[in-house]
């Protein structure tokens, strides 16, 4: 009896907080998206609408291929900035906390400051680039749908490279140096070393970091509406900044649940795919 | 030091000082154009430094007095250390009870987490603004705290799961054996011992929370008007004020990196805390 209580307490109360605050809502969202703007049952009319809006889809598969590049490329290029930070005797110190700054600025901040640097004519990358005889023209990054796409894909790279970095430093510091001793006396090379040793055994990390930035990646909202706010046109658009546009910009609630609701389905299907089997490995063991 | 280490301690030096300095440039950016007046910024050629007849606070000025961006600042603060304090109690006890106690359907609850903690944030926001404006919540120091603080929970009861497993059973049952109940174990034993571990989940969902944007933009507009909306909002018709913009960025961000400059250690064993065990 007194267990069952302290179970209620502890695990139910919080359980419940976020059921009501979130799931229960998402559920009505459900419910709501059958009805039109006067309130009236449409059934699935505003699905008909959302597999007939290009756009929606083209920002689905904008999301995907987005999380799919930043989040391969911010793991290997992760794993190998940590391998060479591993090998810094003078400095890591310093390196380690600089690497937390990006880290630590809001993705909000970050698209800002990213509007100045990649701007057309005022643009210290353009400048650069052009100064070091790269380009012979500035390049249209925030103006032209494929340079904003690339825009957007270096800023969160940076930004967030480094959270991979961290993650992989710290596990490379806890594999026991006697590996690595018994790799040099058998006479390995530093890139069978590598292969053999470092990636074998930072493969749980690497798969770990990979599942967090993916997640993060596919709620892609914050840097984008702050950089491009989805443009030029809807090149940039992610899922998550195509429902906010129709659902509170445009005042579309029912379609907008339509939308939430579809894009929800969608990243159950990767949960149940990806993120379960991998994230069930901690707990049974 | 024989000519071999000699050399790599000079590499060492250059690769640290190449990888702080790609860290460090867009906050440098960042100061480079507050401190310019904003018909400096739109300069083709950059100031890498702000030369000293162009040099002008003006732009720190324009959003701290000629704005209510202190308002928000403290809109922003107080929302998320209440709402992280409700996070991190509700959390940690529920990875408790999951980690302790004999639960039936734990698998279901597992999946339950995993499942919320993946969908994004996005698809909550329409269906809690058609439930929340009929109750006189919208734009609400209440209904932040309390999006802050419960979305918190599935995450952040994940995160302490694996240091809950491997608290030791018997300093439980020396509570359980004093008669002590379940809350009072976690707040008097187990809580004391895990500082460090949640010290560090706080910090990590102080930030999370501080930096971001889609909630306060959803919710609040006026009253509990937080800080990253009113940065979007300084463009202006004429242009965007690129200097004012960067300025309110950068005070915004002061109070981050200076608690992560005195936490890093807290906050690097919070981060990594899954993947060495």
């Amino acid at each position: 009896m007194k267990q069952n209580r302290s179970l209620f307490l502890l695990l139910w109360v919080p359980f419940l907080t976020f059921f009501i605050m979130f799931t229960l809502p998402l559920l009505y969202g459900v419910w709501l998206s059958f009805f039109d703007r006067r309130g009236l049952f449409v059934g699935l009319a505003n699905y008909f609408q959302v597999f007939s809006d290009d756009r929606f889809w083209n920002s689905i598969g904008f999301t995907v291929r987005y999380a799919l590049i930043v989040t391969v490329t911010m793991t290997i290029l992760s794993l190998l900035i940590s391998v060479s930070i591993n090998q810094i005797t003078l400095g890591q110190g310093v390196v380690k906390s600089t690497m937390l700054i990006p880290w630590a600025i809001s993705l909000t901040a970050w698209g800002l400051v990213g509007r100045i640097i990649f701007s057309q004519q005022f643009g210290v990358i353009n400048w650069t680039l052009l100064r070091l005889g790269l380009i012979e023209s500035r390049l249209p990054w925030l103006s032209s749908g494929g340079y904003a796409r690339l825009a957007v894909y270096l800023s969160r790279i940076l930004k967030d490279v480094w959270f991979g970095v961290l993650l992989f430093l710290v596990a490379r510091q806890s594999i026991p140096r006697e590996y690595y001793e018994e790799a040099i006396v058998s006479g390995a090379n530093p890139l069978q070393t590598f292969r053999m040793i470092t990636v074998p055994l930072l493969g749980n990390t690497a798969v770990y970091v990979g599942t967090i930035l993916l997640i993060f990646a596919l709620q892609e909202f914050d840097m984008v509406y702050a950089l491009t706010a989805g443009g030029p046109g809807s090149a940039t658009n992610t899922a998550a900044v195509s429902i906010y546009r129709h659902g509170v910009l445009f005042g579309n609630y029912e379609y907008g649940t339509a939308l939430a609701t579809v894009w929800s389905m969608f990243i159950s299907v990767l949960v149940v795919l990806i993120f379960v089997p991998v994230q069930m490995k901690g707990v049974r063991r | 030091m024989t000519r071999r280490t000699w050399f790599h301690q000079a590499a060492s030096a250059v690769g640290a000082a190449i990888i702080a300095g790609i860290t460090i440039f867009p906050l440098y950016w960042m100061l480079v154009i507050s401190l310019l007046p904003e018909s400096a910024v739109l300069n083709p050629r950059p100031y890498w430094i702000p030369p000293r007849d162009l040099f002008t606070v003006q732009a720190y000025v324009g959003v701290l007095i000629g704005s209510r961006f202190f308002m928000y600042m403290f809109n922003s603060v107080l929302i998320v250390t209440l709402g992280t304090t409700v996070s991190l109690i509700l959390a940690t006890s529920m990875s408790f009870s999951l980690a302790k106690y004999r639960v039936r359907g734990r698998t279901g609850v597992f999946y339950f987490i995993i499942w919320s903690l993946s969908l994004p944030w996005v698809v909550y926001i329409l269906p809690i603004f058609e439930v929340v404006s009929p109750l006189g919540l919208l734009d609400t120091h209440l209904l932040m705290i309390m999006l802050y603080g419960f979305s918190g929970v599935p995450m952040f009861s994940w995160f302490a799961l694996p240091y809950m497993i491997d608290f030791p059973d018997d300093m439980l049952d020396a509570g359980r054996i004093d008669g002590a109940s379940g809350p009072r174990i976690l707040a008097q034993i187990v809580t004391p011992a895990m500082k460090n571990v949640l010290t560090a989940l706080f910090l990590l969902r102080f930030i999370w929370a501080y930096n971001d944007l889609l909630f306060s933009l959803s919710f609040t507009f006026d009253r509990a008007k937080m800080m990253l909306p009113a940065l979007l909002e300084l463009p202006e018709l004429y242009g965007i004020p690129y200097a004012r913009m960067m300025a309110g960025a950068l005070v915004s961000i002061v109070p981050i990196i200076a608690l992560v400059l005195a936490f890093q250690r807290n906050i690097v064993s919070g981060l990594t805390g899954r993947t060495i065990k």
